[in-house]
């Protein structure tokens, strides 16, 4: 996946509508791991598809809201608010320095 | 379609005319419009679902192509199977020039592929990413059609599917709202439902099933209509085939094209033949003639095509016994000469061994071939060679098929049936209830010879002669005769027969004989009789002289006396 004792680098695009329900939720989730595990090491680019419906359809982005991991490899679009936390982690990548011991 | 029955004609009238007839888009499929009376519901959504490799990619996309082309309507797909460069190789084999459509900017393919290992569901979503792109491409082609191609690998992938089921609704809503005539295909759902969330075909105007089986290697496709909001429609199951000129739905007729029966006779090329059907066989009727090996079936079958081509009409000959070369020699010894006709361009053969195309390929030649050289007159010889296609209840399903085919065209056909023993025709049978009239060849063999009988054993809708004839082989063709029937009511045919008719021969002038004999006989007794008349006429002239001579005596007598009396009283007054 990645060279050992490299640092990982994450890139991660969040697709949402607006301030609606789903899209918030979506937002608040993924902030709180980006300010916490992935803190600074992470690059999150927001775009919202009311204001930039072009982005969507240039990205193929059908199901709002989704977050694409473009960085680790390989690529992954995690479909939905990100409510369940367990498996978004385990999408991310993100391993705790508690499970590598 | 059924019509209620008995309830007040008055109201049912009204309601008849306030209900305005169902918009309809038509697909352009051959043999579809006809059986959903028009094509798919205008401005709605229609779900065509089957097992993977069923043909639904194909529907949809000349519903897409042809709608472009044919009916000016521009079109948007979504597949999220194939690629686009995949599906503009496909459709061109089709004759489909995708690259052109797009530049004109008639045709929208948008490709996504989706990689369900890709996808990771995390939560509550909805579809907006896909509304947004479905909008911009309706709006920049002004597209009338839409085909979805296939949602569920899609849908499948974002797992939740309460929302999938909400997400679809809204979908199939939307479609309405924007008046698009849309096809959304759907792979059948595991566990024999017809879809994967259930509901799709409640929400959709109309829905349709097809079905692919393959048997024994013999692959059969057939499609229905499972239902159509505000429609009457075909309710069958109907056959149908992909070909390389597309899909084509069974019987192939267009919305318009139904075909009534034809009163026009077609002579059989022999007289004697069409005075036992009262005058040949109708236009467009199917004629099974059944036998055995060398009975004659080709031969009258080719006598068929030679009359029609006499007639100026086109024929195709369809041998899937002989080559070309061999049937023209053949039928040439017999005094049939096909070549001429096939240099005038009035007959085509087509001949091809059966095994070298699978059944659905044979079919789609077939069609093709009626398409492009439209006869008049078709033959099938052999069908029994169909076997080696598959087994023989497939024989049926074929041959029902191509009668299909060849009645929907008006196409007078000559289908010819191998049978391997001489009471066996049960192979026959099992079509035979297709066809309208059906001949039996029989050999017979007696006296160390050979002869050919033909029977009819059926016509439908006309009076035929339920007699036996023997049928001859000459170098002017075939020709029927009459059979001689012994008196042991003992069918007698080919030297038996001229022996008989020598018999017969004797026979009558022994009797000729006997009557001039008689004749004679005859003459003579009466120039006695009528002598001895002469003689007894004489007698009676002589005794009625004698007696009126005596009568005419007593009068005169009776008068003198009469006279004396009347003197005698005179003198005693005095």
């Amino acid at each position: 996946m990645h060279p050992i004792g490299e640092p990982i680098h994450w890139v991660l695009t969040l697709y949402v509508n607006g301030a609606s329900p789903r899209s918030s939720a979506a937002l608040a989730n993924i902030r709180k791991i980006c300010d916490h595990e992935l803190a600074g090491r992470v690059d999150l680019k927001v775009v919202d598809i009311r204001t930039d419906p072009e982005a969507a359809i240039r990205d193929k982005i059908l199901a709002i809201p989704t977050l694409v991991k473009h960085q680790p490899a390989p690529i992954r679009y995690l479909v939905g608010d990100l409510a369940n936390e367990a498996r978004v982690r385990i999408a991310l990548e993100i391993i705790s320095v508690v499970d590598q011991l | 379609m059924e019509k209620p029955k008995d309830t007040q004609p008055a109201a049912l009238d009204l309601a008849a005319s306030l209900v305005r007839p169902l918009p309809k888009a038509p697909t352009g499929i051959r043999g579809f419009d006809g059986i959903s009376a028009g094509g798919l519901p205008r401005g709605r959504p229609t779900l065509v679902a089957g097992a993977s490799g069923t043909g639904k990619t194909m529907f949809a996309m000349e519903f897409l192509l042809r709608g472009i082309r044919d009916f000016n309507e521009p079109g948007v797909l979504f597949t999220f199977e194939e690629s686009s460069s995949d599906l503009i190789e496909n459709m061109a084999s089709f004759g489909f020039d995708l690259e052109s459509l797009i530049t004109k900017e008639l045709l929208i393919i948008d490709a996504l592929h989706v990689e369900a290992s890709e996808i990771v569901a995390t939560g509550s979503f909805d579809l907006e990413g896909l509304f947004l792109r479905l909008e911009k491409a309706i709006e920049t082609i002004g597209a009338k059609r839409i085909v979805l191609d296939t949602i569920e690998v899609m849908l499948a992938s974002f797992g939740n599917d309460q929302i999938v089921r909400g997400e679809l609704s809204r979908l199939f809503r939307w479609f309405k709202e924007r008046k698009l005539t849309a096809v959304v295909t759907e792979e059948r759902g595991r566990e024999g439902s017809l879809t994967r969330y259930g509901f799709e075909e409640v929400i959709s105007d109309c829905a349709i099933l097809l079905d692919h089986r393959v048997h024994e290697e013999i692959s059969t496709r057939r499609l229905r209509i499972l239902k159509y909001r505000g429609s009457e429609h075909g309710t069958n199951e109907y056959p149908f085939l992909i070909t390389d000129r597309g899909f084509v739905v069974l019987p192939a007729m267009g919305a318009e094209a139904i075909t009534a029966a034809s009163d026009e006779r077609v002579s059989t090329g022999m007289e004697k033949l069409d005075n036992m059907l009262s005058g040949g066989i109708f236009r467009g009727a199917t004629l099974l003639i059944s036998g055995r090996a060398g009975t004659g079936k080709t031969t009258i079958a080719a006598q068929l095509v030679d009359a029609a081509c006499r007639r100026g009409e086109r024929s195709l000959f369809i041998s899937f016994e002989e080559s070309q070369y061999r049937l023209i020699r053949n039928m040439r010894s017999v005094g049939i000469n096909l070549q001429q006709w096939v240099d005038a361009g009035l007959l085509k053969i087509w001949a091809e061994r059966s095994t070298a195309y699978g059944l659905e390929e044979h079919l789609g030649r077939l069609d093709r071939m009626l398409e492009e050289f439209s006869p008049q007159v078709t033959v099938l010889d052999a069908m029994r060679s169909l076997a080696e296609l598959g087994p023989e209840r497939n024989i049926r399903a074929t041959v029902a098929m191509e009668i299909d085919m060849l009645k929907s065209r008006q196409i007078t056909s000559v289908i010819t049936s191998l049978t391997h023993h001489s009471d066996d025709d049960s192979s026959a049978v099992g079509v035979s209830s297709l066809t309208d009239s059906w001949l039996v060849l029989r050999n017979i063999e007696m006296n160390g010879e050979r002869s050919r009988l033909l029977f009819v054993i059926k016509s439908r809708g006309m009076p035929h002669s339920n007699q036996v004839r023997e049928f001859k082989l000459t170098s002017n063709g075939a020709e029927l005769v009459e059979v001689m029937i012994d008196p042991r009511g003992t069918i007698l045919t080919g030297s038996a027969r001229k022996l008989q008719l020598d018999r017969f021969a004797r026979i009558a002038n022994n009797r000729r004989a006997a009557i001039r004999r008689n004749q004679v006989v005859l003459q003579r007794r009466t120039a006695v009789l009528q002598a001895e008349i002469a003689v007894l006429e004489n007698e009676m002239e002589a005794a009625s002289a004698d007696l009126e001579k005596a009568n005419e005596e007593q009068v005169r007598r009776q008068a003198a006396l009469a006279v004396d009396q009347a003197a005698s009283e005179q003198i005693r007054e005095v």
